[in-house]
């Protein structure tokens, strides 16, 4: 299944804990960890948009954005 | 044993309805009280959507694990108790005005008291009786004129004595005070009563 | 980002610990009453003691924190006081099943229009991790370094014993199905049970060997299996497994319904 560019993904860096469930549970391994043991995105490009990591966050602070050309 | 309760009719039950807000949903601050400490109180489904807790909260009803919010919040609803103490103390009196010897008694034991006390009246023994029907606050004020009234004040009660330590803090006279005990799962008599009265000597004796 | 509009977002980040699962339930939640358009203003949630039931201090709504055990007892009284507000219970396993275990049975008995939805950690989290009735057999809690000795049980057949009417059981691992019970929970008329198999990686995820919310995460996918594969699998597969799906859908009056008739009955007059 090819990844979209279309998509974007916003995380709220102050409520993200670093538990890593977005990072492990993410089927394309978009996501991975920053210096400081919160999430970010390292593979934008090969996202599906299936929102597993927004729905299984458990702090709310991983959102996939509508995409472009609906509300940036 | 029993016995009817009476419901009184809707007219004749007055309600009392709680506060409600007068401001805004997003100014509201459920837990912030009015001069008489009572803060008016927005209903479920009113729009207000407030949170309640058993935790300490602040006046926005949010716990903070603040101790400076514990005890603003911890005093401000003892003094809505004491500051409305006349309204909440409870209680009967029969056949005190001219009384020497007074029962004070609390729940059931009151039916004993009452029987015992007409009893003796009839007898002409000037005794009255005093019925507490509340606990907290305390019937301080009745108790302590009780106390500079009669000479003898007979506290019954089923267990070893509760009671009789708060009515004997507020008297000041030696033995003026006197229990009458029972635990064995039976009621005390009125005839226990009437002999605490009579004798006027401290009875922990045997009454069956 | 809706669902934020749901919730007092002042308040975060929340307490719950990093990899909480009661986080992901409380968001599965919150989905479920988006998808079903809910009134905010005529929703309450009313919540027990314990780490699951600090999570009306976040929701947006009427909420009510009540005291250990007693959510529904609490929201019995809202219930049958505003029948027309939707009532919705957040409450834990220990919460649920120990101290208010009876108000649980009798609520399913009565069938009240109720949600309940029970975050599952299967321990006392908040008191540091002493087992709860659904703390498995052998499980370590601080209350049994040696392993537990009791056994534990199935909520889900406890209340469909008692009457619930709808009794579902979804993880925070499944989430999309674990929305789906929620909402069908909240849309049925009568008492509804949602048992959420949540995670707890502080305090019982360490005394047991798993390394991380996510391995626990991991746990409930590779020991759980959907009552449609079960319907079809060897005894063995299905052995020792948790069941996740829709376990018990029926209908029967409910109970505020039942009393209204009552009240219109005696309103009358005449003979009861
Ligand atoms: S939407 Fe799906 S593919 Fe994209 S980052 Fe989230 S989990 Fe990964
Ligand atoms: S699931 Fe949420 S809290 Fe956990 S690492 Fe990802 S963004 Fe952070
Ligand atoms: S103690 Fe357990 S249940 Fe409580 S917040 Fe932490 S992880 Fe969650």
């Amino acid at each position: 299944m090819a990844g979209t560019n279309k998509v974007g993904i916003e995380v709220k860096r102050n409520w993200c804990k670093g538990c890593g469930i977005c990072i492990e549970f993410c089927p394309k391994d978009v996501l991975g960890w920053d210096e400081e043991g919160k999430v970010k995105v390292v593979a934008l490009e090969d996202c599906i948009d299936c929102k597993l990591c927004e729905l299984r966050c458990p702090e709310y602070s991983i959102f996939l954005l509508e995409k472009e050309g609906h509300n940036g | 044993m029993r016995e009817k309760v009476r419901i009184p009719a809707v007219e004749e039950i007055e309600t009392k309805d709680r506060k409600k807000p007068s401001v805004a949903p997003q100014d509201y601050e459920p837990f912030a009280a009015d001069e008489d400490l009572v803060p008016p109180m927005a209903s479920f489904g009113d729009g207000y959507r407030y949170h309640v807790t058993g935790l300490f909260h602040d006046e926005t009803g949010f716990p903070h694990g603040k101790a400076e919010d514990a005890d603003r919040l911890g005093r401000r609803l003892h003094q809505k108790i004491e500051g409305n103490r006349d309204e909440i103390v409870e209680y009967e009196s029969w056949e005190l005005e001219d009384a020497e010897i007074a029962v004070v008694a609390y729940g059931s034991v009151t039916r004993s008291a009452l029987t015992a006390v007409k009893a003796a009246r009839e007898e002409g023994i000037k005794v009255g009786l005093l019925q507490l029907k509340t606990i907290w606050p305390f019937a301080q004020e009745e108790i302590k004129e009780l106390v500079n009234q009669v000479d003898k004040i007979i506290v019954p009660e089923l267990n070893l004595g509760q009671l009789i330590g708060e009515v004997e803090r507020l008297s000041n006279l030696e033995e003026q005070v006197v229990g009458i005990n029972r635990i064995d799962g039976e009621l005390i008599k009125p005839a226990t009563i009437i002999e605490a009265i009579k004798e006027g000597s401290e009875s922990n004796g045997d009454f069956r | 980002m809706e669902i934020l509009d749901s919730f007092r977002t002042d308040k975060f980040p929340h307490i719950w610990c990093s990899g909480c699962g009661h986080g992901i339930v409380m968001g599965a939640l919150v989905r479920a009453m988006n998808k079903l358009d809910l009134d905010h203003d005529k929703t309450v949630i009313v919540s027990g003691i314990g780490c699951s039931s600090r999570a009306t201090g976040y929701l947006n709504f009427d909420t009510l924190h009540t005291t250990h055990g007693r959510a529904l007892a609490f929201a019995t009284g809202i219930k049958f006081s505003e029948p027309e507000l939707d009532v919705i219970v957040i409450t834990g396993d220990g919460d649920c099943t120990a101290i208010g275990g009876n108000h649980l049975i009798h609520a399913a008995r009565r069938n009240i229009n109720i949600t309940t939805i029970m975050f599952n950690n299967s321990i006392y989290g908040m008191t540091s991790g002493q087992y709860s009735p659904l703390t498995p057999q052998k499980a370590k809690a601080t209350t049994a370094p040696y392993g537990n000795i009791e056994p534990n049980f199935d909520p889900c057949e406890l209340v469909q014993g008692a009457g619930a009417t709808y009794v579902a059981r979804g993880t925070a691992y499944h989430i999309k199905k674990l929305t789906r019970f929620i909402k069908r929970g909240i849309e049925h008329n009568g008492f509804s049970f949602i048992d959420a198999v949540s995670q707890c990686p502080t305090n019982f995820g360490r005394k047991n060997g798993f390394k991380s919310a996510v391995e626990m995460m991991q746990w409930q996918k590779e020991n759980t299996i959907t009552i449609e594969r079960a319907a079809k699998a060897s005894e063995k597969e299905v052995k020792n497994k948790i069941l996740v799906g829709e376990l018990h859908h029926n209908n029967r009056p409910e109970y505020t319904a039942n009393y209204e008739q009552v009240i219109e009955k005696a309103q009358k007059g005449g003979d009861n």
